[in-house]
C-alpha cells in the first residue's frame, strides 16, 4: 500500500544541508499501524512531513515513495495536494494549529470533500456530521456551527480527526496526536483509531516519542536514530526481544507504574548527533556502552530475522563485546 | 497530608513542628471580565484545599488539565493571591507578614516550568539567568558581585553544567539543558521548597530519567521539598511521597503515593491509573476509557463534581458532597461509594465487621 524505498530528507540551511532522513526502506500494509519511534530531533516528524507530502521549501526528498503503486517523490505542488486531501489524511500534536480559528467546524471538516470530490454544500455538511459522529463529537449536527476555540483540546483533536478521514484517504499519518491531551482523553483518542482502522480499513503511521502509547496501539515499530533506521519489527518482537542496543536503552529509560520509588533511573548519556555532518560508522556508537572500533568504522548493514531487522554490529541477543574491544583505540 | 479545614491539628496525632507550607481552606476563583462578568458565574478555580507539605519530601498534585492543579502551585509559590483560606509558610501566615518579611518568604518557594525555553529570558545568558535571583533587593547572598559569581559556579556544577556553558544563550542549549538551568535558577536562593510544574513533560524519556535524577539528588542533599504538578501519573507514582487527586478544584483522594496508587479508592483515581499507556506489546489501556470530559469549573455538577463522569454514580451522588474520609494510614478519599471500604471514623461508632457482609 505505503512502499517507501531509499528515501532521503535534506534540509538545505546557510550553515549546511541538516541530514534529516537518510535512506529510509519502509513498507505499511493497508489495514495496517506502524509506529515511529525516536527522539526529537531523530527525523520522525520529518519522515511524516515527507510522506504527507508537506515538506517546507528548504527540503528535498530524494529516493521513493509509491502510495497504492503512485510516485509521490517529485510531484508538484498541487498534485500533492490532491493526493493529500483524497488519499493520505494528515493528525499533528496541536489541533490548534491545523484549524482554521475563524472558520466553523462543519465547513473545516467537509472542506476536502468539495474540494476533492466537488461535493455540495450540504452533502459536505452532511458528511461532516455524519464524521463528527464517527469520531465521537456529541451532537454532531450542534457542533457543525461552533468555533474551534469553543471546544476543548480533545474534542478539537477528534475535529481534527474527522477533516483528515472525510475523504476516506488510505494512508492516516499521526505525528503526536496524544501528545497535547491528558491521558484520559488519549486513551478515547487511542481508543478511536482502533476503531476507525477497522471501520475503514486505513493504513496509519503514528508518530511518537511515547513507548508506552506504540506498545499497545500499534502492529509494528519502525525505531529511528539520526534520520536512520535502528530496528523495524512486529511490535511484540521489538519490545520483547529488541536487538539494537538503541531500542534497548530506549525502553529501559521508561518511566513505568512499577518502577521503585526513587531507584535510579537508566539514562541514555550524551546527545544525538549534529545531522548536519557526515556520520562514519553507527551514529549511536559515541553514545553505546557497546561500541566497538568496527561500530566507529562501519555503518551496520541490515540483519533480518524474519520481519524483525536491525542495524547494530553487537545486537542484545549477542553476548556484548570485550572491555577490550570496546577500549581498543577510544 | 491534608487535614478538614477546621479540624484540630491534634486529630493526626501530637502536636507537632509547623509543617514547611500548609494551606486551609483554599479557594482561587476567577471572575470572567467584562460587560457581563456579574451574569457569568466565577470559574472556581481552586475550590476549598487543605495541603501540608512537610520539609524534605514531595507531594504529587495529579488531574487532568483545568482541574485547577497549575493554580494551586502558583498560589504556593506566591504568583497568585488566593481569593480565600489561608496559606502559611513555618506556621505563620502569608498574609498576615509584612512586607519583608513575605519577600524573604519567597525565597525560601521557587519555581521550575515545563517548558524551559519559555521560562527563560533568551536575551540573557545562562550565568546571568542562574544569578538573577541573587541580585534580587535585599537578599542576603546577592551582595557582592565576586560571591554572587562563585555561586553561580557552584549551582551550574549543582545541576552538571559546564562552567564553561555559562556564557551561552537559551538557544544553544538543549530542552534537558535548558531544564538544568531552570533547576540551577531556582536553586539559586537556596528555597526550602521547589514547585515544580510539570518538570519532565517536553523531555524525552532518555532526558527525562536525568532531570528526575538529578531532581532526587538535590533533594537527598538539601534536605528539598518538591510539589510536583503534573499529569503523568507515572512521574507522580515514581517521585512523590504523598500525592493528591485532584478534580474540577477540589482534592477527590489525597494519601501516600504507594498505597493511594495500590488501592485507590475513588473511581477517578482509579480512571486516571487505567489510562496509563503501558509500555507492553499489544496491552492497550486497562479498564474502559473515561466517558466525557472535565464539566465547566464555573458550573460544577452538584454532589459529588464526579459524577457526571463516575461509572458507580447514583442518586446520591448528586444531592450530597462527599467529604474526605479515612481508609486508613492518611489515605483519604471523597467518594460515597468508594471502591475500598473506608475506616469507621469516631470512637462512639461500634465497630464493624472487615468486610461488607456480602451473604448476610
Amino acid at each position: 500500500m505505503l512502499e517507501v524505498a531509499g528515501l532521503r530528507v535534506d534540509i538545505r540551511l546557510r550553515r549546511g544541508a541538516v541530514h534529516a532522513v537518510q535512506d529510509v526502506s519502509l513498507r505499511v500494509a493497508a489495514g495496517e499501524t506502524i509506529g515511529i519511534v525516536g527522539e526529537s530531533g531523530c527525523g520522525k516528524s520529518t519522515l511524516g512531513l515527507a510522506l504527507a507530502g508537506l515538506l517546507p521549501a528548504p527540503a528535498v526528498a530524494r529516493g521513493s515513495i509509491r502510495l497504492g503503486g503512485r510516485e509521490l517523490v517529485g510531484l508538484s505542488e498541487s498534485e500533492l495536494r490532491a493526493v493529500r486531501g483524497a488519499e493520505v489524511g494528515v493528525v499533528f500534536q496541536d489541533p490548534m494549529t491545523s484549524l482554521n480559528p475563524t472558520q466553523r467546524i462543519g465547513a473545516q471538516v467537509g472542506e476536502a470533500l468539495r474540494l476533492q470530490r466537488g461535493a455540495s454544500k450540504q452533502a459536505a455538511r452532511d458528511a461532516a456530521a455524519d464524521m463528527l459522529d464517527l469520531v465521537g463529537l456529541p451532537q454532531p449536527r450542534e457542533q457543525l456551527d461552533r468555533f474551534p476555540h469553543e471546544l476543548s483540546g480533545g474534542m478539537r483533536q477528534r475535529v481534527v480527526i474527522a477533516s483528515a478521514l472525510i475523504c476516506e484517504p488510505r494512508l492516516l499519518i499521526a505525528d503526536e496526536p496524544t501528545t497535547a491531551l491528558d491521558v484520559t482523553t488519549q486513551a478515547q483518542i487511542l481508543d478511536l483509531f482502533g476503531r476507525l482502522r477497522q471501520e475503514l480499513g486505513m493504513a496509519t503511521l503514528l508518530i511518537t516519542h511515547d513507548m508506552g502509547v506504540v506498545a499497545g496501539h500499534t502492529d509494528r515499530v519502525f525505531v529511528m536514530y539520526a534520520g536512520r533506521e535502528a530496528e523495524t519489527g512486529s511490535t511484540t518482537s521489538v519490545f520483547e526481544t529488541p536487538e539494537h542496543r538503541y531500542t534497548g536503552a530506549l525502553l529501559g529509560s521508561i518511566l513505568r507504574m512499577e518502577t521503585a520509588h526513587l531507584a535510579p533511573l537508566a539514562t541514555i548519556p550524551g546527545r544525538p548527533p549534529d545531522l548536519t555532518l557526515e556520520l562514519a560508522g553507527c551514529p549511536f556508537a559515541p553514545r553505546c556502552p557497546a561500541a566497538t572500533d568496527r561500530c566507529r568504522r562501519d555503518f551496520p548493514a541490515v540483519t533480518a530475522d524474519g520481519g524483525h531487522q536491525w542495524r547494530c554490529h553487537h545486537p542484545l541477543t549477542e553476548p556484548a563485546p570485550s572491555s577490550q574491544a570496546r577500549e581498543a583505540s577510544s | 497530608m491534608t487535614e478538614r479545614a477546621g479540624a484540630p491539628q491534634t486529630a493526626e496525632g501530637p502536636l507537632a513542628e509547623a509543617p514547611l507550607v500548609g494551606l486551609s481552606g483554599v479557594t482561587k476563583y476567577y471572575r470572567a471580565g467584562g460587560l457581563w462578568s456579574r451574569s457569568v458565574p466565577p470559574v472556581q478555580a481552586v475550590a476549598g484545599v487543605d495541603l501540608t507539605i512537610p520539609a524534605g519530601s514531595t507531594v504529587g498534585i495529579v488531574g487532568e488539565s483545568g482541574c485547577g492543579k497549575s493554580t494551586l502551585g502558583r498560589i504556593v509559590v506566591g504568583l497568585e493571591r488566593p481569593t480565600g483560606g489561608e496559606v502559611r509558610l513555618h506556621g505563620t501566615q502569608l498574609a498576615t507578614m509584612s512586607r519583608a518579611d513575605r519577600r524573604t518568604a519567597r525565597y525560601e518557594v521557587q519555581m521550575m516550568f515545563q517548558d524551559p525555553y519559555a521560562a527563560l529570558n533568551p536575551r540573557l545568558s545562562l550565568d546571568r539567568i542562574i544569578s538573577e535571583p541573587l541580585q534580587a533587593k535585599g537578599h542576603r547572598a546577592g551582595l557582592a558581585r565576586s560571591g554572587r559569581q562563585a555561586r553561580v559556579r557552584q549551582l551550574a556544577g549543582e545541576v552538571g553544567l559546564a562552567t564553561s556553558q555559562l556564557d551561552r544563550y537559551p538557544h544553544e542549549l538543549s530542552g534537558g539543558q535548558r531544564q538544568r538551568v531552570g533547576l540551577a535558577r531556582a536553586l539559586a536562593t537556596s528555597p526550602a521548597l521547589i514547585v515544580a510544574d510539570e518538570p519532565v513533560s517536553a523531555l524525552d524519556v532518555s532526558v527525562r530519567s536525568q532531570i528526575l535524577n538529578l531532581m532526587a539528588e538535590l533533594q537527598r542533599e538539601h534536605q528539598l521539598a518538591y510539589l510536583m504538578v503534573s499529569h503523568d501519573l507515572t512521574v507522580v507514582h515514581y517521585f512523590a511521597d504523598q500525592v493528591a487527586v485532584m478534580y474540577l478544584g477540589t482534592f477527590v483522594e489525597t494519601g501516600p503515593a504507594e498505597e493511594l496508587f495500590r488501592r485507590p479508592a475513588h473511581h477517578y483515581t482509579r480512571a486516571l491509573i487505567d489510562a496509563v499507556p503501558e509500555p507492553v506489546a499489544g496491552q492497550t489501556a486497562r479498564g474502559t476509557a473515561i466517558r466525557g470530559e472535565l464539566p465547566s469549573a464555573s458550573a460544577p455538577p452538584s454532589g459529588c463534581r464526579f459524577r457526571t463522569r463516575c461509572p458507580a454514580a447514583q442518586d446520591r451522588c448528586a444531592e450530597e458532597v462527599p467529604v474526605l474520609r479515612s481508609f486508613g494510614d492518611g489515605h483519604r478519599a471523597a467518594c460515597h461509594f468508594p471502591l475500598i471500604e473506608p475506616m469507621v471514623e469516631g470512637p462512639a461508632e461500634p465497630p464493624v465487621e472487615p468486610g461488607p457482609g456480602e451473604r448476610g
